[in-house]
């Protein structure tokens, strides 16, 4: 098990390396010279280089890219160009909007998925299952923005329950429609899994022993065949978890919640290198480990999983 | 599309002219009651600010919040584009060469700091303003190198500008190499305002977000990407404020803003900006919203710019057919009728617009495609040796920058010309078409900086502007010598008839003779403001004005992150 530990956390420097390296040869690909955004038209040429030399804009890239990456080894993630600040700070301070959200969504994913998934799996064919069914085409047919904007029509203007977006300093009422849009989707997603995964388990053979050894009901499906069913809703909630830690643009745009999705993609328009390398890192970083960590714990899910 | 830059529309240029507003309600929304004092005004905005240093901001949403706490010596009267003494005590004495102007200053206006402002502060401002080392948008370009010295400095070849000269605390002097009749608009340009040295130097490199100036308001909180928030200025030297506070919510999407107006939790929804289509739209067929929207000439020009260096674009008969062939009315359409069409470089009300200027004799339309046609089998151009597929570049700013270049996509099917749509994050589109032969045919637009018809000819068709290696605003690289001797005449004559005649005869060499544009129209900007505001206007030249706005009603009481100062208040 600890080999197994040291070998993926050694995958994942190499993948975060990966992952720098791309976005740093991609950053200076895209056309567009951020001294020139910075300074505006008509800046002379003396202020541009001036701003080149500053940002260290008139290195060779290898040098540049180098230099970033024993930075980042100390913490280091560079200073934005826009914002005139030190990036990691300028994370760290949108990044408790965003896991507010993502926590509440994938809250959400579970509260609303699991149970209809499940009632669905135990009662196939019903008018709940096929009720569920049309309810998951929906929900992951409908698209995140759109739906946004329907709830906050729907719960903002026709019926004032909920403010019209903004992050009101993480305040449940702020809170509610935007984890609801984001947690829909994948609840409908999650009762497809549950459903699909709990059908296959109840025509299973130790699910036939346990009825003939007289369960009830309830017993066969709380103790023997939803526990089995989870390890792959447990695989996916940690993925999830970890995408929407990294940021939920389409949502966090709609909602006015100022999280680190947005800043990455103000990042990417106005060309502010440093803030993309650092979201995107930042980012990358939050889903690996949210990788290792799912398959640590299928270990503890389920006794049969050996590393 | 150059000089200030609107990070939404995606435009150069900038500013405004008011005369007759073609609204429905004008441009202000007075509404005759008494003014009352106190109370938060609440502002979305899509995007952060780039800044607060006025040496360096040069869009809509930096100049809506740089305008309410700082001052130059002059600025416009009212709604108006009249200017008036600010910090100056009165109008500058100019001397009959046009070259030498005196500013005297009013006594007793103080920095936020409480420290008495002086000529040398103006001094300092101004070239920190021009200095490469505050990497300004100013340090090149043609608005302050007419002052004597301005060059040598911004060189590195000069320590100061010598053409500033303090003769005492309270008096400036300015001297120019040559006449400038725009000379006084640049001055009340944000670039001109005064900051205070020792706040500059205490910030640091924080200095753009920690401001101090002299305007009626002081910045109290800005949190990125989140939060601004203004708050009156004790020792504000003019008029005070009605309002005790403005807020300023960044991030809010013009759906979730105007959605937010609607529903009274907010009181301007982008007022830096017009309205968005989808917005606009809604607005206007809603009974209890259509009379309330304001209207205002935008004083733009948009325009395909044709690169006169490049295949096929070298080729003035090739120049001459594109500019039959742009169905403008359709254009106008997709703007919501929110447009005039224009065939000229000037900008209604620009002085020296020309109404109804329509040289080539163009269609209701704008078109001509029989003539189109012709002109290009002229060129060369038929069956056997078609005309080569173009990339027409544009920026995606907006929601209707693709509907936009769609359109003239389809218009040159026409004529059998294929075009291929380059939409382009604004950064990277600003950075191509501002590098010689590069870009053969973008799609772009200025808007005033100042209402000054120099504006539209000098940063974006004079040879100074097309005689750079990157960063131009003269997308067609357009140079004529002939055509410029004129914009050197006219930029110093103080015959104001005689150089409006001049500016139209250089239209005319331009749109009728050269070619370097096909001309398509000029935008009208639309705002409503929520139930609560008053005295809310669209100025001519700035893109937010706070002083002239109170409010009535409680506070919007669904207010953003309770945990700053924004949610306090209440009228």
């Amino acid at each position: 098990m600890t080999a197994y530990i040291i070998r993926r956390l050694l995958w994942m420097v190499l993948v975060l390396f990966g992952v720098a390296a791309i976005t740093f040869v991609i950053a200076f690909m895209v056309p567009g010279d951020p001294a020139r955004l910075y300074a505006g038209t008509n800046a002379s040429p003396q202020a541009i280089a001036i701003i080149h030399h500053q940002l260290g804009l008139d290195r060779p890239i290898y040098v540049q890219f180098a230099d970033y990456m024993w930075r980042v080894l100390h913490l280091d993630f560079g200073f934005s160009y826009r914002y005139q600040a030190p990036v990691l700070p300028a994370i760290l301070q949108r990044f408790p909007a965003t896991a507010e959200l993502a926590i509440a969504g994938v809250f959400f994913e579970l509260v609303i998925g699991l149970p209809i998934g499940a009632l669905s799996a135990i009662r196939p064919g019903s008018f709940w299952d096929r009720a569920t069914m049309v309810f998951t085409f929906v929900a992951l047919a409908a698209p995140p923005f759109w739906l946004g904007l329907i709830f906050l029509f729907l719960f903002g203007v026709l019926l004032p329950l909920f403010p019209i977006g903004g992050y009101g300093g993480g305040a449940p009422q702020y809170l509610f429609l935007p984890a609801l849009t984001l947690g829909l989707g994948g609840a409908a997603y999650y009762a497809r899994l549950l459903r699909a995964s709990l059908l296959d388990i109840l025509k299973s053979d130790y699910i036939r022993t346990a009825w003939a050894k007289g369960l009830t009901e309830r017993q066969v499906i709380l103790r023997h065949a939803i526990p089995n069913a989870l390890t792959v809703i447990v695989s996916q909630l940690g993925m999830d978890l970890g995408y929407f830690l990294a940021g939920v643009v389409v949502i966090e745009t709609v909602f006015a919640w100022p999280g680190i999705g947005k800043q990455a993609v103000d990042a990417i328009f106005t060309l502010d290198i440093p803030l993309v390398m650092g979201t995107v890192l930042f980012g990358a970083l939050l889903i690996v480990t949210a990788n290792v960590v799912v398959d640590i714990s299928y270990t503890f899910i389920d006794p049969r999983v050996r590393y | 599309m150059k000089g200030r830059l609107t990070a939404t529309l995606g435009v150069f240029g900038l500013a405004t002219i008011l005369l007759a507003a073609c609204g429905t309600t004008g441009n202000t929304n007075s509404s005759g009651g008494t003014p009352q004092n106190g109370g938060t005004l609440t502002v979305s905005f899509k995007d952060d600010l780039k800044t607060l240093d006025p040496a360096i901001g040069y869009d809509t949403s930096s100049w809506s919040v740089e305008r309410q706490l700082f001052n130059g010596l002059l600025d416009y009267k009212g709604f108006t584009t009249q200017l008036q003494p600010d910090i100056a005590a009165e109008m500058p004495t100019i001397s009959a060469d046009g070259k030498t102007y005196t500013f005297k200053l009013k006594h007793g206006v103080k920095f936020s700091n409480g420290r008495e402002v002086t000529a040398d502060d103006f001094k300092y401002s101004w070239e920190r303003m021009l200095d490469p080392k505050t990497a300004g948008p100013m340090t090149g370009g043609p608005f302050w190198g007419s002052v004597h010295g301005a060059n040598d400095f911004a060189n590195g070849a000069a320590s100061s500008i010598s053409g500033i000269k303090v003769i005492d605390p309270y008096t400036l002097e300015v001297d120019l190499d040559s006449p400038n009749q725009s000379f006084l608009n640049i001055v009340a340009m944000p670039f001109g305002f005064v900051v205070p040295k020792e706040a500059v130097a205490a910030a640091g490199a924080n200095w753009a977000h920690q401001p101090v100036g002299t305007g009626p308001f002081v910045l109290d909180k800005w949190t990125p990407g989140q939060l601004i928030v203004i708050k009156k200025n004790p020792n504000y030297f003019g008029t005070k404020p009605y309002l005790d506070e403005v807020d300023f919510e960044i991030g809010v999407t013009p759906e979730v803003g105007f959605l937010r107006l609607k529903s009274g939790q907010l009181d301007l929804a982008e007022p830096e900006l017009t309205i968005p289509s989808a917005q606009y739209i809604q607005l206007s067929s809603d009974p209890n919203w259509k009379n309330k929207i304001l209207k205002q000439p935008n004083v733009d020009i948009w325009y395909l710019a044709m690169n006169v260096n490049m295949k096929p674009f070298d080729n003035k008969l090739v120049r001459e057919a594109f500019n039959y062939v742009v169905n403008k009315a359709n254009q106008v359409k997709i703007l919501n009728g929110r447009a005039v069409i224009n065939n000229g470089i000037q900008a209604p009300p620009m002085p020296g617009y020309v109404q109804n200027y329509n040289p080539l004799g163009l269609d209701a339309n704008g078109q001509n495609i029989n003539k189109a046609k012709s002109l290009l089998q002229q060129a060369g151009y038929g069956a056997n040796n078609p005309f080569p597929p173009q990339d027409l570049v544009y920026a995606k700013a907006s929601a209707d920058s693709d509907r936009l270049a769609a359109s003239v996509q389809q218009d040159f099917k026409a004529v059998g010309i294929t075009i291929n749509l380059k939409g382009l994050a604004f950064a990277a589109y600003l950075d191509l078409v501002g590098k010689p032969n590069t870009v053969p045919l973008s799609y772009n637009g200025w808007i005033q900086d100042f209402p000054d018809p120099s504006d539209f000819t000098d940063p974006i068709l004079s040879c100074a502007s097309a005689n750079v290696t990157a960063n131009g605003s003269n997308s067609s690289f357009y140079c004529n010598k002939t055509a410029d001797a004129l914009l050197d005449k006219a930029r110093g004559d103080t015959n104001s008839s005689e150089r409006l005649s001049l500016y139209r005869q250089y239209q005319d060499i331009v749109i009728k003779q050269d070619f370097p544009w096909v001309p398509l129209y000029s935008t009208v900007e639309t705002q409503v403001p929520g139930n609560r505001v008053h005295g809310f206007g669209i100025h001519p030249v700035w893109p937010f004005i706070a002083t002239s706005i109170w409010v009535t009603g409680a506070t919007p009481s669904l207010q953003p992150a309770p945990s700053t100062s924004a949610s306090a208040t209440a009228s």
